[in-house]
């Protein structure tokens, strides 16, 4: 007997007695029976037993006045609105309803609201960095007008980016026409030390009286740099940052006049500027006036003198109207009108060419380093944001094809298409909203962990904050989010066909996998969104593979087991020969530290700067051409050098204990220099240069490797050395850098050399103290973060494919349980059918993988820019992306697929 | 010997064991009246014709709640879980047990049910 019989049964027994319980308690005791008659029989009963065995509990179910009366105890399903309200009231209406809908769905609702809330707040942090660091004008007066002046020659070698030479800024500045004024400044740490405080390494600028009215800052207290300041007539000044007085001189009032030794020289303080003033970062805590010097003085006879060259950094205010084009055009021209720099100018940029003045915004000029990341970190966002709604819209539209036949009936009420429309576009707006304000909640969290996230150079980082710009653009995303995917369910609940709905009772037709209006958008959808988690992950890999690869590239150097620092030796008490001195005796001592293997120094560390630059002419290498201009890096290291940094002795050898400052002076040089100004074999050649008094001949005692000094795009440029030991006049440069060779981990050693540097020169502060390790790290920040956000873009966009294709196949499975049920009656396999649905989750999957990769393999030129090692159709990360798709495509298809095999037919036909 | 019960313990432990089976986790009218016979050794058996009644009247007491469930390849069956009032009283009710039980036994010698 079937539960239908035991219900007939039931219903007659009970009205026999006069009471007709609820439908419910039918069904629940229907269904006792039938399970008690069959466990009777399964037990052995006759049937004629099971029956009456059964036949005794309904009577005494019947008799039960609990059961006889017994109330309705259904969950009421929410009544909809009714379609006589409208205005106001049917908005509240609809929002209640709205909520009770979205109450009952827990599921999907959640993770409609986690993809939105995830997109959101991601999407927004980002377009914050975006807002505050590339659009915001710049926190001066009429900041618009503020422009970056810089210069380079026609046919240049070395270009000096952003750096503008004496020559142009004196000529431009004398006869000014599009600019109002121009500034310049350079900046250098030293020790800044108050009467009775504690000594502190900091960074200063030196800049130019002109530059605070570029600026059009006005100090805090006390005055700003003079024109007499600049000449030096008024002794040393320097005026302090906000942040300096409070810290070291406790804000007091009476601070002007005050001196301020800066690398144990007294400066008078002046002036402190307002607390909002950072220029040309936060980091820069003092400023000293600087003037710029002319290339030939007027009452020096320009035949007899050697041209003074300074290189600096400027920036200009344009005059109300003019454009940068125009300043452009005038500075390069004034700029042409300057004395020839002569062959210091050579030196610097390789060419004698005429010089070109550029101007660009100064807004652009910071920020233009890390613009093109943004961008492409915006757009990648961007894509995974409209990802995101996409899957939400898909979420929405299964639920709102759920409940067609619902939409239907009330249609058959009378209620009318626009009014289900807007009630169904409200639930989703209800989404939108809810999602976006966890977005908001999950911005404000990440804006509160970004000082950690961006590197310390990164430009204008600290003025990125959640405002009121921010917090709209969060809403207006909100709301475009929540109107793009309350569209498309609006759209198909206005097209609803209400005879078809009804007639199909739910189910798809046989076969119909993708026959649907709803299941074919669902499955353009899921491609889409493959598509777009394959474009991101392709992305994500090529950067993180372009890490690695400068991370383990040959820099011509070993970066392991290296420790690194600065010795700044700048104070007034030092001589080049005092310098000299010290750091022999510290290279002795350091050298001799228990696993220490070598101890050297160099003026120009890789990674960071300071190397000294040199030109001048030689033989040419080449016949037919009498001479050739040498434009080379120049380092000075201790003899060791080459050994502690591990670099590579080509030929001939490096410099040994026997080159003293009386032996025949002697270079090393790299390949590059060999290359390019040496015959073969460079070693043993003469080179008959002035490089200091006396010394006016010098060996090429060997050849080393290429280093790649700053990055690992660095074009191998010349490069010589020459040996500490052979100084004669001492030590010129005032901060050198250490390195020890150590056999542990170099970190480890840090204390011991500052034990030894404090036992040496209680004075000198060691700097910088750093493994090489780090410094490679440091150095690769940026694109280390760039690879981590795509990277993080692309998890999330593989998680939102990977719950959509679950979600696609899980209702498709449950949508076609009828036309499963007649297969496997059929005789379908289980593993037929699970086949179908992975055929139809995988084939998804691929379309989605091609268009990714067409995609990819497209933008493969915006990626080129940021790629190092690997080339944008890299095929070792396409494959790996495939892999990992191909993988969670196959997990989400696993569970529908399961439970399609497992689907009974009898209980499928029969539903 | 639990045939031999006073009616309004047998009343009131019918009530308990129905609650303590929907303690962890839902279960259907069917299911319970199984476990109950299975758990008794047939003892309680009994228990089956009266298990609907009870079980509607501690859901009008707002102790246990049904809900309809629809499982993949199933029928829908109404499913009865413990409501926080119920378990509530599942543990006043439990602990007024063991006290009634450590009383007769001190007085009688009754073991445990």
């Amino acid at each position: 007997m079937t539960d239908t019989n035991w219900s007939a049964r039931l219903r007659r027994e009970f009205a026999s007695t006069g009471a007709s319980p609820d439908a419910d308690v039918i069904e629940e005791l229907a269904q006792h029976a039938a399970a008690a008659f069959a466990t009777a029989r399964a037990d052995g009963m006759p049937p004629a037993d099971a029956e009456r065995h059964v036949a005794a509990l309904i009577d005494r179910w019947v008799a039960d006045d609990r059961v006889r009366r017994r109330r309705p105890k259904r969950e009421p399903a929410p009544a909809p609105p009714t379609t006589a309200s409208s205005g106001l009231s049917g908005l509240a209406l609809d929002l209640r309803f709205g909520a009770r809908m979205l109450r009952r769905q827990r599921g999907p609702v959640g993770m409609a609201i986690l993809t939105i809330a995830l997109g959101i707040g991601a999407a927004a942090t980002l377009a914050s960095v975006v807002y505050h660091v590339l659009l915001q004008p710049l926190p001066w007066p009429d900041a618009s007008r503020l422009v970056q002046v810089s210069e380079t020659r026609e046919g240049a070698t070395q270009p000096w980016p952003g750096r503008l030479t004496n020559a142009s800024y004196l000529a431009w500045r004398e006869h000014a026409e599009t600019i109002d004024a121009l500034g310049a400044w350079t900046t250098s740490e030293l020790t800044i030390r108050p009467p009775d405080g504690a000594p502190e390494r900091a960074r200063i600028g030196r800049v130019t009286a002109s530059l605070f009215d570029v600026l059009e800052a006005a100090p805090a207290v006390g005055r700003l740099f003079t024109a007499e300041d600049e000449r030096g007539a008024t002794g040393d000044v320097a005026v302090l940052s906000f942040g300096l007085w409070q810290r070291q001189f406790g804000g007091r009032a009476d601070v002007v006049g005050r001196t301020v030794l800066l690398n144990g020289s007294p400066a008078q303080i002046v002036g402190v500027m307002p607390a909002t003033f950072a220029f040309p970062d936060a980091q820069t805590v003092l400023w000293t006036p600087t003037s710029v010097p002319p290339v030939v003085a007027p009452d020096e006879d320009p035949q007899r003198v050697s041209r003074r060259l300074s290189i600096f950094q400027a920036i200009a205010r344009l005059r109300p109207g003019v454009t940068t084009a125009q300043a452009s055009v005038e500075g390069t021209a004034r700029s042409r009108t300057a004395p020839d720099l002569g062959a210091v100018g050579v030196a610097m940029y390789g060419s004698s060419g005429p010089a070109t003045v550029i101007v660009v915004s100064l807004a652009d000029a910071i920020t233009s380093d890390v613009r093109p990341a943004l961008l492409l970190l915006l757009a990648a966002i961007g894509l995974l944001f409209v990802t995101a709604v996409a899957n939400v819209a898909s979420l929405q539209l299964a639920r709102t094809s759920a409940r067609i036949r619902e939409i239907a009936i009330r249609t058959t009420l009378g209620a009318s298409g626009a009014r289900i429309g807007r009630q169904l576009f409200i639930e989703n707006l209800m989404v939108g909203v809810i999602g976006g304000t966890c977005g908001l909640a999950l911005a404000i969290w990440l804006h509160r962990l970004l000082p950690a996230l961006l590197p310390a150079d990164f430009p204008r980082a600290d003025t990125i904050a959640i405002d009121w710009p921010v917090v709209a653009m969060t809403l207006g995303l909100t709301v475009a989010a929540g109107v793009a995917f309350g569209w498309l369910p609006f759209l198909l609940a206005r097209r609803v066909s209400v005879t078809a709905a009804l007639a199909e009772d739910g189910t798809a037709p046989v076969g119909g996998g993708l026959r649907t209006r709803v299941a074919r958008t669902r499955a353009i959808v899921m491609a889409a969104q493959v598509a777009v988690a394959a474009v991101l992950l392709v992305g994500a890999v090529l950067l993180s593979r372009s890490v690695s690869a400068m991370l383990h590239v040959d820099r011509g150097y070993e970066p392991e087991h290296l420790l690194t620092a600065r010795l700044p030796m700048g104070d007034v008490s030092f001589t080049p020969q005092t310098r000299a001195a010290l750091v022999q005796r510290v290279v002795e001592r350091a050298a001799g530290l228990p696993g220490v293997r070598h101890a050297a120094i160099t003026t120009g560390l890789p990674l960071t700067s300071g190397q000294g630059l040199r030109s001048f002419p030689l033989p040419s290498p080449r016949p037919g051409e009498p001479s050739v201009q040498v434009h080379t890096s120049s380092r000075v290291v201790s003899a060791d050098y080459f050994a502690a940094a591990g670099v590579r002795v080509l030929e001939g050898r490096g410099f040994a204990a026997n080159d003293t400052p009386d032996s025949q002076p002697v270079l090393v040089v790299n390949r590059a220099f060999a290359r390019a100004y040496l015959p073969a074999p460079g070693t043993g050649r003469d080179l008959a240069i002035n490089l200091h008094e006396g010394q006016e001949h010098w060996l090429v005692a060997g050849v080393v490797d290429d280093i790649r000094e700053q990055s690992a795009t660095d074009a191998p440029a010349p490069e010589m050395y020459e040996c500490l030991c052979q100084l004669r006049g001492g030590l010129a440069t005032s901060a050198p850098s250490l390195v020890l060779r150590t056999t542990g981990d170099p970190a480890s050693y840090i204390a011991t050399l500052q034990r030894l540097i404090r036992e040496l020169a209680p004075s000198v502060a060691l700097d910088s103290v750093m493994t090489m390790d780090d410094r490679l790290r440091l150095s690769l920040a940026r694109p280390r973060l760039y690879a981590v956000l795509l990277e993080s873009f692309g998890g999330f966009a593989l998680l939102i494919a990977g719950v959509g294709l679950f979600g696609v196949l899980s209702q498709s499975v449950a949508r076609r349980r009828r036309e499963i049920g007649v297969r496997t009656a059929l005789g379908a396999r289980p593993g037929d059918v699970a086949r179908l649905i992975l055929r139809q989750g995988l084939g998804v999957t691929m379309v989605g993988l091609l268009l990714g990769f067409a995609a990819a393999l497209a933008l493969g030129r915006v990626i080129s820019g940021f790629l190092f090692g690997v080339t944008p159709a890299d095929p070792i990360s396409f494959a790996a992306v495939a892999a990992v798709l191909l993988v969670v495509a196959a997990l989400a298809c696993y569970l529908p697929a399961r439970r399609a095999a497992k689907l009974d037919p009898l209980t499928a036909l029969k539903s | 010997m639990a045939s031999h019960l006073p009616k309004e313990l047998r009343k009131g432990s019918a009530q308990l064991l129905i609650l303590a089976l929907v303690e962890d986790r839902a279960r259907h009218g069917y299911e319970i009246s199984r476990l109950i016979a299975k758990r008794s050794e047939g003892a309680l058996d009994y228990h089956t014709a009266s298990l609907y009644p009870t079980l509607y009247q501690l859901e009008d007491l707002g102790l246990i709640e049904g809900r309809w469930v629809e499982k993949a390849g199933q029928r829908r069956r109404r499913y009865y879980r413990l409501t926080p009032a119920g378990r509530r009283h599942l543990a006043s009710e439990r602990s007024r047990w063991a006290q009634l039980f450590q009383a007769l036994n001190r007085v009688a010698g009754v073991s445990r049910v």
